[in-house]
């Protein structure tokens, strides 16, 4: 028998790691730590029937023949400092996390560019800001010079906008040196550059810019290379997951302009509720149709809902395999809860339909 | 007429920045005075059964009248003054204390959450308030003399020592210091000299957990933070680990320490405060102390209370 466990003394699992049953099996997640473990469903029983017990208790009730397992799991769990113990549960009431609210109409947008840049000229960084705005991605689909991106940036100044993100072609009209110019937009937070090589070791940069720098191999073409899923951008902390329980956790309180000027909810959709020459984003937010995706949570969606990972994954809602289905799973996940397999989505024989419907059989 | 909020507070006070989102949202009607306040009084009439009160500060004019609820959360409040050197500079001084103390009376009558009075109250005090309630405190000695110190070890066997009451950063050298809460040995205390500054010992306490408790109008909002298993945050939990931060959870205080609180915050006159207390390995609650204006965000957060959200509506709708 173990001697490093507390085997007389009820144990409760700390109220910042939150349990997420799946069809197979489930997880943990570490809300304040930011990690995740994938956990047996025998252990989700555990967590959410016997905290309040010691593990001799757990030990008898579960029977000695399991005990090496039930000894495993709470090694486990002592180790990760998941648990604790304490002989009156009552004093730790669980963390609400059914009351997600944040102070802004829209908390997010993309904006996308292609040939014209009409959104300095309608005032669309106002309205955002306005709105409570505090975060926006700035998508470029053509070559741009470091002039036209100052200028577009010129319009952030003095808002109340907490971060914007840069997505950017790499080509020969824009040096890296020259990026020392957005150094003083002190709200960029990253940028991205795509169609890009060797720019890891790119030391013509000063290191202490404001802003983080990535870069990526893939050309993107359009916004239809958005919406993949995948555990790299699963994201574990209590804001996220609150959010994620409630709301879609990509489209809610987000407002999209395309790069034709359309207001959507983002570039992907094919529904548009007016251009911003015409339309203001704040009658648009208004509309009841355009906050219809807002509350789609994964708890909602096929599939999904029976996911492990549903509240840290995040969502698309314009890509789905079954287009005339609100609620269907996106397509880009090829995930499947079932098998506990991630297969490549675009060869999925089953998604092909869909594949067709969106045209994304070319990018 | 259409009332005002006017909140007096700092720039960078992370805790009114998260309510002032929310103002900003519901739309509120409010003034917001930053930092080091000088009042320059325009007029003040006392006639008719009634009293007008007509300020400017920061190019901002305030009409008593108008301000419906009175916030204050950081920063200095004085009249501004020219400087003088002449036969009446002490006399204008008076004059002007007179003033100021008129001007935040006639605030602190609406205030809400916190006022400007009674925001530094003394922690000898509130030491002695806990144990006329019956809440345990920790052993404490503040002494100048080594002998003292020596036997007040001797009983205690291991001691911490922290500030009296003053928790402002000291600077060395261009870097900032606080004196956090730190261990004193018995080499500590030999290398002490017989005689020193008066200084604050206390016993240390084998802790389950801190708590920290931000207490509005008779609510508590309660976090357990559970520092042990890492000997960096042992003493002080403010010496964040950055790897493996603190876990802090939503905590349910038994009803009579509830109630012993409130008779505390009664008798100090105030209706919000951040209290902090350990609970020991016997399960004891230990009064540490408590700062009239609290960082709530640091529970709210964790915790998920939106006490951000629920300070702002009490704003809007006092
Ligand atoms: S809905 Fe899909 S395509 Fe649209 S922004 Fe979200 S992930 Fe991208
Ligand atoms: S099934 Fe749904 S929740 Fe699970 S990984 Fe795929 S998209 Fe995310």
């Amino acid at each position: 028998m173990s001697n490093s466990l507390e085997m007389k003394a009820p144990f409760i699992l700390f109220t910042d790691c939150i349990t997420v049953k799946g069809v197979n099996r489930s997880t943990i997640l570490d809300l304040t730590r930011g990690v995740y473990y994938l956990i047996p469903n025998d252990l989700w029983s555990i967590l959410n029937k016997e905290q309040g017990n010691t593990i001799e208790e757990i030990i008898i009730k579960y029977g000695t023949q399991n005990e090496d397992i039930v000894l495993g799991y709470f090694e486990f769990l002592t180790k990760r400092e998941l648990i604790f113990f304490n002989s009156n549960k009552n004093l730790f009431p669980k963390i609400n996390l059914k009351n997600w609210d944040i102070p802004s109409t829209i908390y997010q947008a993309i904006i996308d560019f292609k040939e014209n840049f009409d959104c300095i000229n309608f005032d669309v960084f106002h309205s955002l800001a306005s709105l409570g705005c505090k975060y926006i991605q700035l998508r470029f689909y053509k070559n741009v010079n470091i002039n036209e991106i100052t200028e577009i940036l010129e319009n952030t100044v003095g808002l109340n906008i907490l971060g914007i993100d840069l997505i950017l072609k790499k080509h020969d009209g824009l040096s890296i040196s020259e990026l020392k110019r957005i150094n003083k937009f002190l709200n960029v937070n990253n940028i991205f550059f795509y169609n890009a090589n060797e720019l890891k070791n790119d030391q013509s940069f000063d290191t202490k810019s404001p802003f983080n720098i990535y870069s990526f191999k893939d050309d993107i073409s359009s916004h239809k290379q958005c919406g993949n899923i995948s555990s790299s951008y699963f994201n574990v902390n209590l804001s996220n997951v609150s959010n994620s329980i409630k709301n879609n956790s990509c489209l809610n309180k987000k407002i999209s302009i395309d790069s034709d000027g359309n207001i959507k909810n983002c570039p992907s959709m094919t529904e548009s509720f007016g251009n911003i020459k015409t339309t203001r984003l704040e009658s648009v937010v208004k509309n009841e149709k355009f906050r219809k995706y807002w509350s789609i949570s994964k708890d909602k969606i096929d599939v999904c809902k029976t996911c492990e990972f549903r509240y840290i994954c995040t969502d698309c809602r314009a890509y789905i395999e079954q287009p005339n289905d609100l609620y269907s799973k996106p397509l880009k996940c090829g995930y499947d809860p079932k098998t506990n397999v991630w297969d490549k989505w675009s060869t999925n024989p089953l998604k092909k339909r869909a594949i067709d419907y969106y045209k994304l059989n070319d990018i | 007429m259409n009332k005002k909020i006017l909140i007096i507070t700092d720039d960078a006070d992370d805790s009114s920045n998260l309510v002032i989102n929310w103002l900003l949202y519901f739309k509120a009607d409010f003034i917001r005075l930053n930092g080091k306040v000088d009042f320059e009084v325009i007029s003040i009439t006392i006639e008719n059964s009634r009293i007008k009160l007509l300020l400017k500060s920061q190019s901002t004019i305030i009409n008593l009248d108008e301000i419906s609820v009175f916030w204050y959360r950081r920063g200095n409040i004085s009249m501004l003054t020219d400087e003088m050197d002449n036969p009446f500079v002490n006399y204008c001084k008076i004059e002007n204390n007179a003033l100021l103390e008129f001007i935040i009376t006639k605030l602190d009558e609406k205030q809400m959450v916190n006022g400007y009075s009674h925001t530094d109250i003394n922690k000898c005090q509130q030491l002695e308030l806990a144990i006329k309630t019956n809440l345990k405190i920790p052993n404490t000695l503040i002494t100048t003399s080594k002998k003292n110190l020596t036997s007040f070890l001797d009983t205690n066997k291991t001691i911490i020592t922290k500030s009296i009451h003053a928790q402002i950063p000291i600077e060395i050298a261009g870097i900032s210091n606080f004196l956090y809460t730190s261990d004193f040995n018995t080499t500590d205390v030999s290398n002490c000299s017989d005689y020193f500054f008066p200084t604050k010992f206390q016993t240390k306490i084998e802790k389950l957990f801190e708590l920290r408790i931000f207490y509005l109008d008779r609510k508590f909002y309660a976090m357990a933070i559970f520092s042990q298993t890492n000997s960096r945050t042992k003493t002080d939990f403010r010496n964040y680990d950055r790897k493996d931060p603190n876990r802090n959870i939503p905590f349910k205080l038994p009803k009579q320490i509830k109630s012993k609180l409130t008779t505390i915050m009664k008798k100090l006159k105030l209706a919000s405060g951040s209290i902090d207390m350990i609970v020991d390995k016997d399960g004891e609650y230990i009064f540490l102390e408590v700062n009239p204006i609290g960082q709530f965000g640091m529970v709210s957060i964790p915790c998920n209370y939106g006490i951000e959200n629920i300070i702002a509506k009490k704003l809007i709708e006092y």
